[in-house]
């Protein structure tokens, strides 16, 4: 069975919004003045909004200038194909692929049966984050990392668990993957339960499996991994510990913990009320005899 | 619409006037900024209500206000399962000596004919509102679980973008409704603080701690 990414939908990111108040009345000398200056600040924000979109949808996949990753390397994909064609299949691209197109036929053939899924991006989104390629593309610039190729050693699923469970911190400061996730082989009273068990995640993912949680495209994600992203080669061994385990049955809850938390409140109980006993004589007993 | 609402002017709106109106009240009648203390009317039902109460509420509060001032070392410690369970487990025994004590409140609150006369309408609404944090904070603890690293990365971020002026609802926004229950409860009771007895955890009596003793007589034998 080919793997086959799936990801709901992702939110729109909140848009800049460029104040009109400079055109709403009539342009004077000084005003026309501030014209290139407020279009080199809106060209300079777009490439910043279109920037963070690529790392927020496109990046766990792509690179650009980088190398493979799950899906090709963007870099001079203007010269490769048409923009009209690209934006197409960024907005919509499981459709062209179910239709039959014969360019996106072939790409899926050279990238193993990975689908690109559908990212809910819009056309001048699209367009943007063309934009942005092409730019990068001329002046030489990256943008992401490609993806690891060497088989896991068995040394590399070890430190993955060891990420996973926090007893190795990611290099970024970012939370160790149980706090809200669980999988198999973890050990005491599991990981979270905020998040999915991962135990599964590489029959979901596949070879893209690396490339998700080094940039995480779900939105509760997001917000945290955005500023503190797990590093290439810490996410290959996350993935590779999760592969380790994927044949595996998903976590079960472990109930120590309500339980001992029960326990806790009845010992707690007990203790206040032995210590409370005298509460009120305790202090008079020996106040008074000196009043 | 309603998630800006939730998460950003709602919070302003608590917070603006929690400070408003208890700098009013503060200013414009001084002696009301109490417990309204009703331990004369009775007491055996209140020893455990409230120690309870205090011990286990504190402790929480205790640990949501260290976990928003150094967000990085909590997740440091909770790096370590052992030390994650550790303070896992903690809260949630300090959580539900609270939430045994709040209900003991309630309890007295209801039966004691005494307190009931002395009980108004924002006692209520302040007991049932801290009944709902307690609840919803135990079982986000218990159903989302380990909540002390995921506060620290996704709750703690957001609180600090509102008092930065710069909000990021998206940090809570795909959160689960129980979470956001318990977030919105919490800013509930900061917007009631000002209206309700609950103003005294502002001028709480830590001289107590250190002023010499005193025995207070409350009734002396052959006075009558």
């Amino acid at each position: 069975m080919n793997p086959k990414l799936i990801f709901g939908p992702i939110p729109r990111a909140a848009r800049r919004e460029v104040p009109c108040s400079v055109i709403s009345k009539p342009a004077r000398w000084p005003d026309l003045m501030l014209v290139p200056a407020l279009l080199a600040a809106g060209s300079i924000g777009q490439a910043q909004d279109a920037e963070a979109q690529f790392r927020k949808t496109c990046m766990s996949c792509h690179t650009i200038g980088a190398g493979k990753k799950v899906g090709p390397d963007l870099k001079d994909l203007g010269k490769r194909r048409p923009h009209e064609w690209s934006a197409k299949f960024i907005i919509g691209p499981i459709a062209m692929i179910d239709g039959g197109d014969p360019t996106a036929t072939a790409l899926l053939r050279e990238n193993n049966g990975v689908k690109m899924p559908e990212l809910g991006v819009t056309a001048p989104e699209a367009q943007a984050l063309l934009k942005l390629i092409d730019d990068y593309s001329a002046q030489g610039k990256t943008l992401g990392t490609a993806a690891i190729s060497r088989p896991a050693t068995p040394e590399d699923i070890r430190r993955g668990r060891l990420y996973f469970t926090g007893d190795l911190r990611f290099k970024s400061g970012a939370p160790a993957c149980m706090s809200c996730h669980r999988a198999q082989g973890v050990g005491g009273w599991g990981g979270g339960w905020l998040g999915p068990d991962l135990t599964g995640a590489t029959a979901k993912y596949g070879a893209g499996l690396s490339g998700v949680i080094e940039n995480p495209s779900f939105p509760t994600m997001q917000g945290v991994f955005i500023k503190t992203p797990a590093s290439a080669e810490e996410a290959f061994q996350v993935a590779a510990y999760l592969k380790s385990v994927g044949s595996q049955p998903p976590a079960k809850r472990d109930v120590a913990f309500p339980v001992l938390g029960v326990v806790g409140l009845i010992g707690g109980m007990v203790l206040g009320g032995h210590l409370g006993r005298k509460r009120l004589k305790g202090v008079r007993k020996n106040l008074k005899p000196r009043a | 619409m309603l998630d800006k609402f939730l998460w950003v002017g709602f919070p302003y709106i608590a917070l603006a006037l929690a400070v408003v109106v208890s700098i009013l009240r503060f200013t414009w009648k001084p002696f009301s900024y109490s417990s309204l203390s009703s331990q004369f009317l009775e007491n055996k039902q209140l020893f455990w209500g409230s120690g309870l109460w205090h011990w286990g509420i504190l402790w929480v509060l205790t640990g949501h206000l260290v976990a928003f001032l150094i967000p990085r070392q909590i997740l440091a410690w909770n790096s370590a399962p052992f030390r994650l369970y550790l303070l896992e487990t903690s809260g949630l025994i300090m959580a539900l000596l609270a939430l045994v004590g709040v209900v003991a409140l309630m309890v007295r609150r209801g039966s004691s004919s005494r307190v009931k006369a002395v009980t108004s309408t924002m006692d209520w609404v302040l007991l049932c509102l801290l009944l709902l944090q307690v609840t919803t904070g135990i079982d986000t603890a218990l159903r989302y679980r380990w909540g002390s690293s995921w506060y620290a990365s996704n709750a703690v971020p957001y609180l600090w973008s509102l008092l930065l002026l710069s909000p990021r609802p998206e940090l809570i926004q795909p959160l689960p409704w129980l979470p956001k229950i318990h977030i919105l409860s919490g800013f509930s009771l900061i917007l009631i603080i000002p209206f309700t007895r609950l103003v005294h955890f502002l001028v709480v009596p830590i001289s107590y701690y250190w002023r010499k003793p005193q025995v207070v007589i409350w009734n002396r034998k052959g006075l009558r």
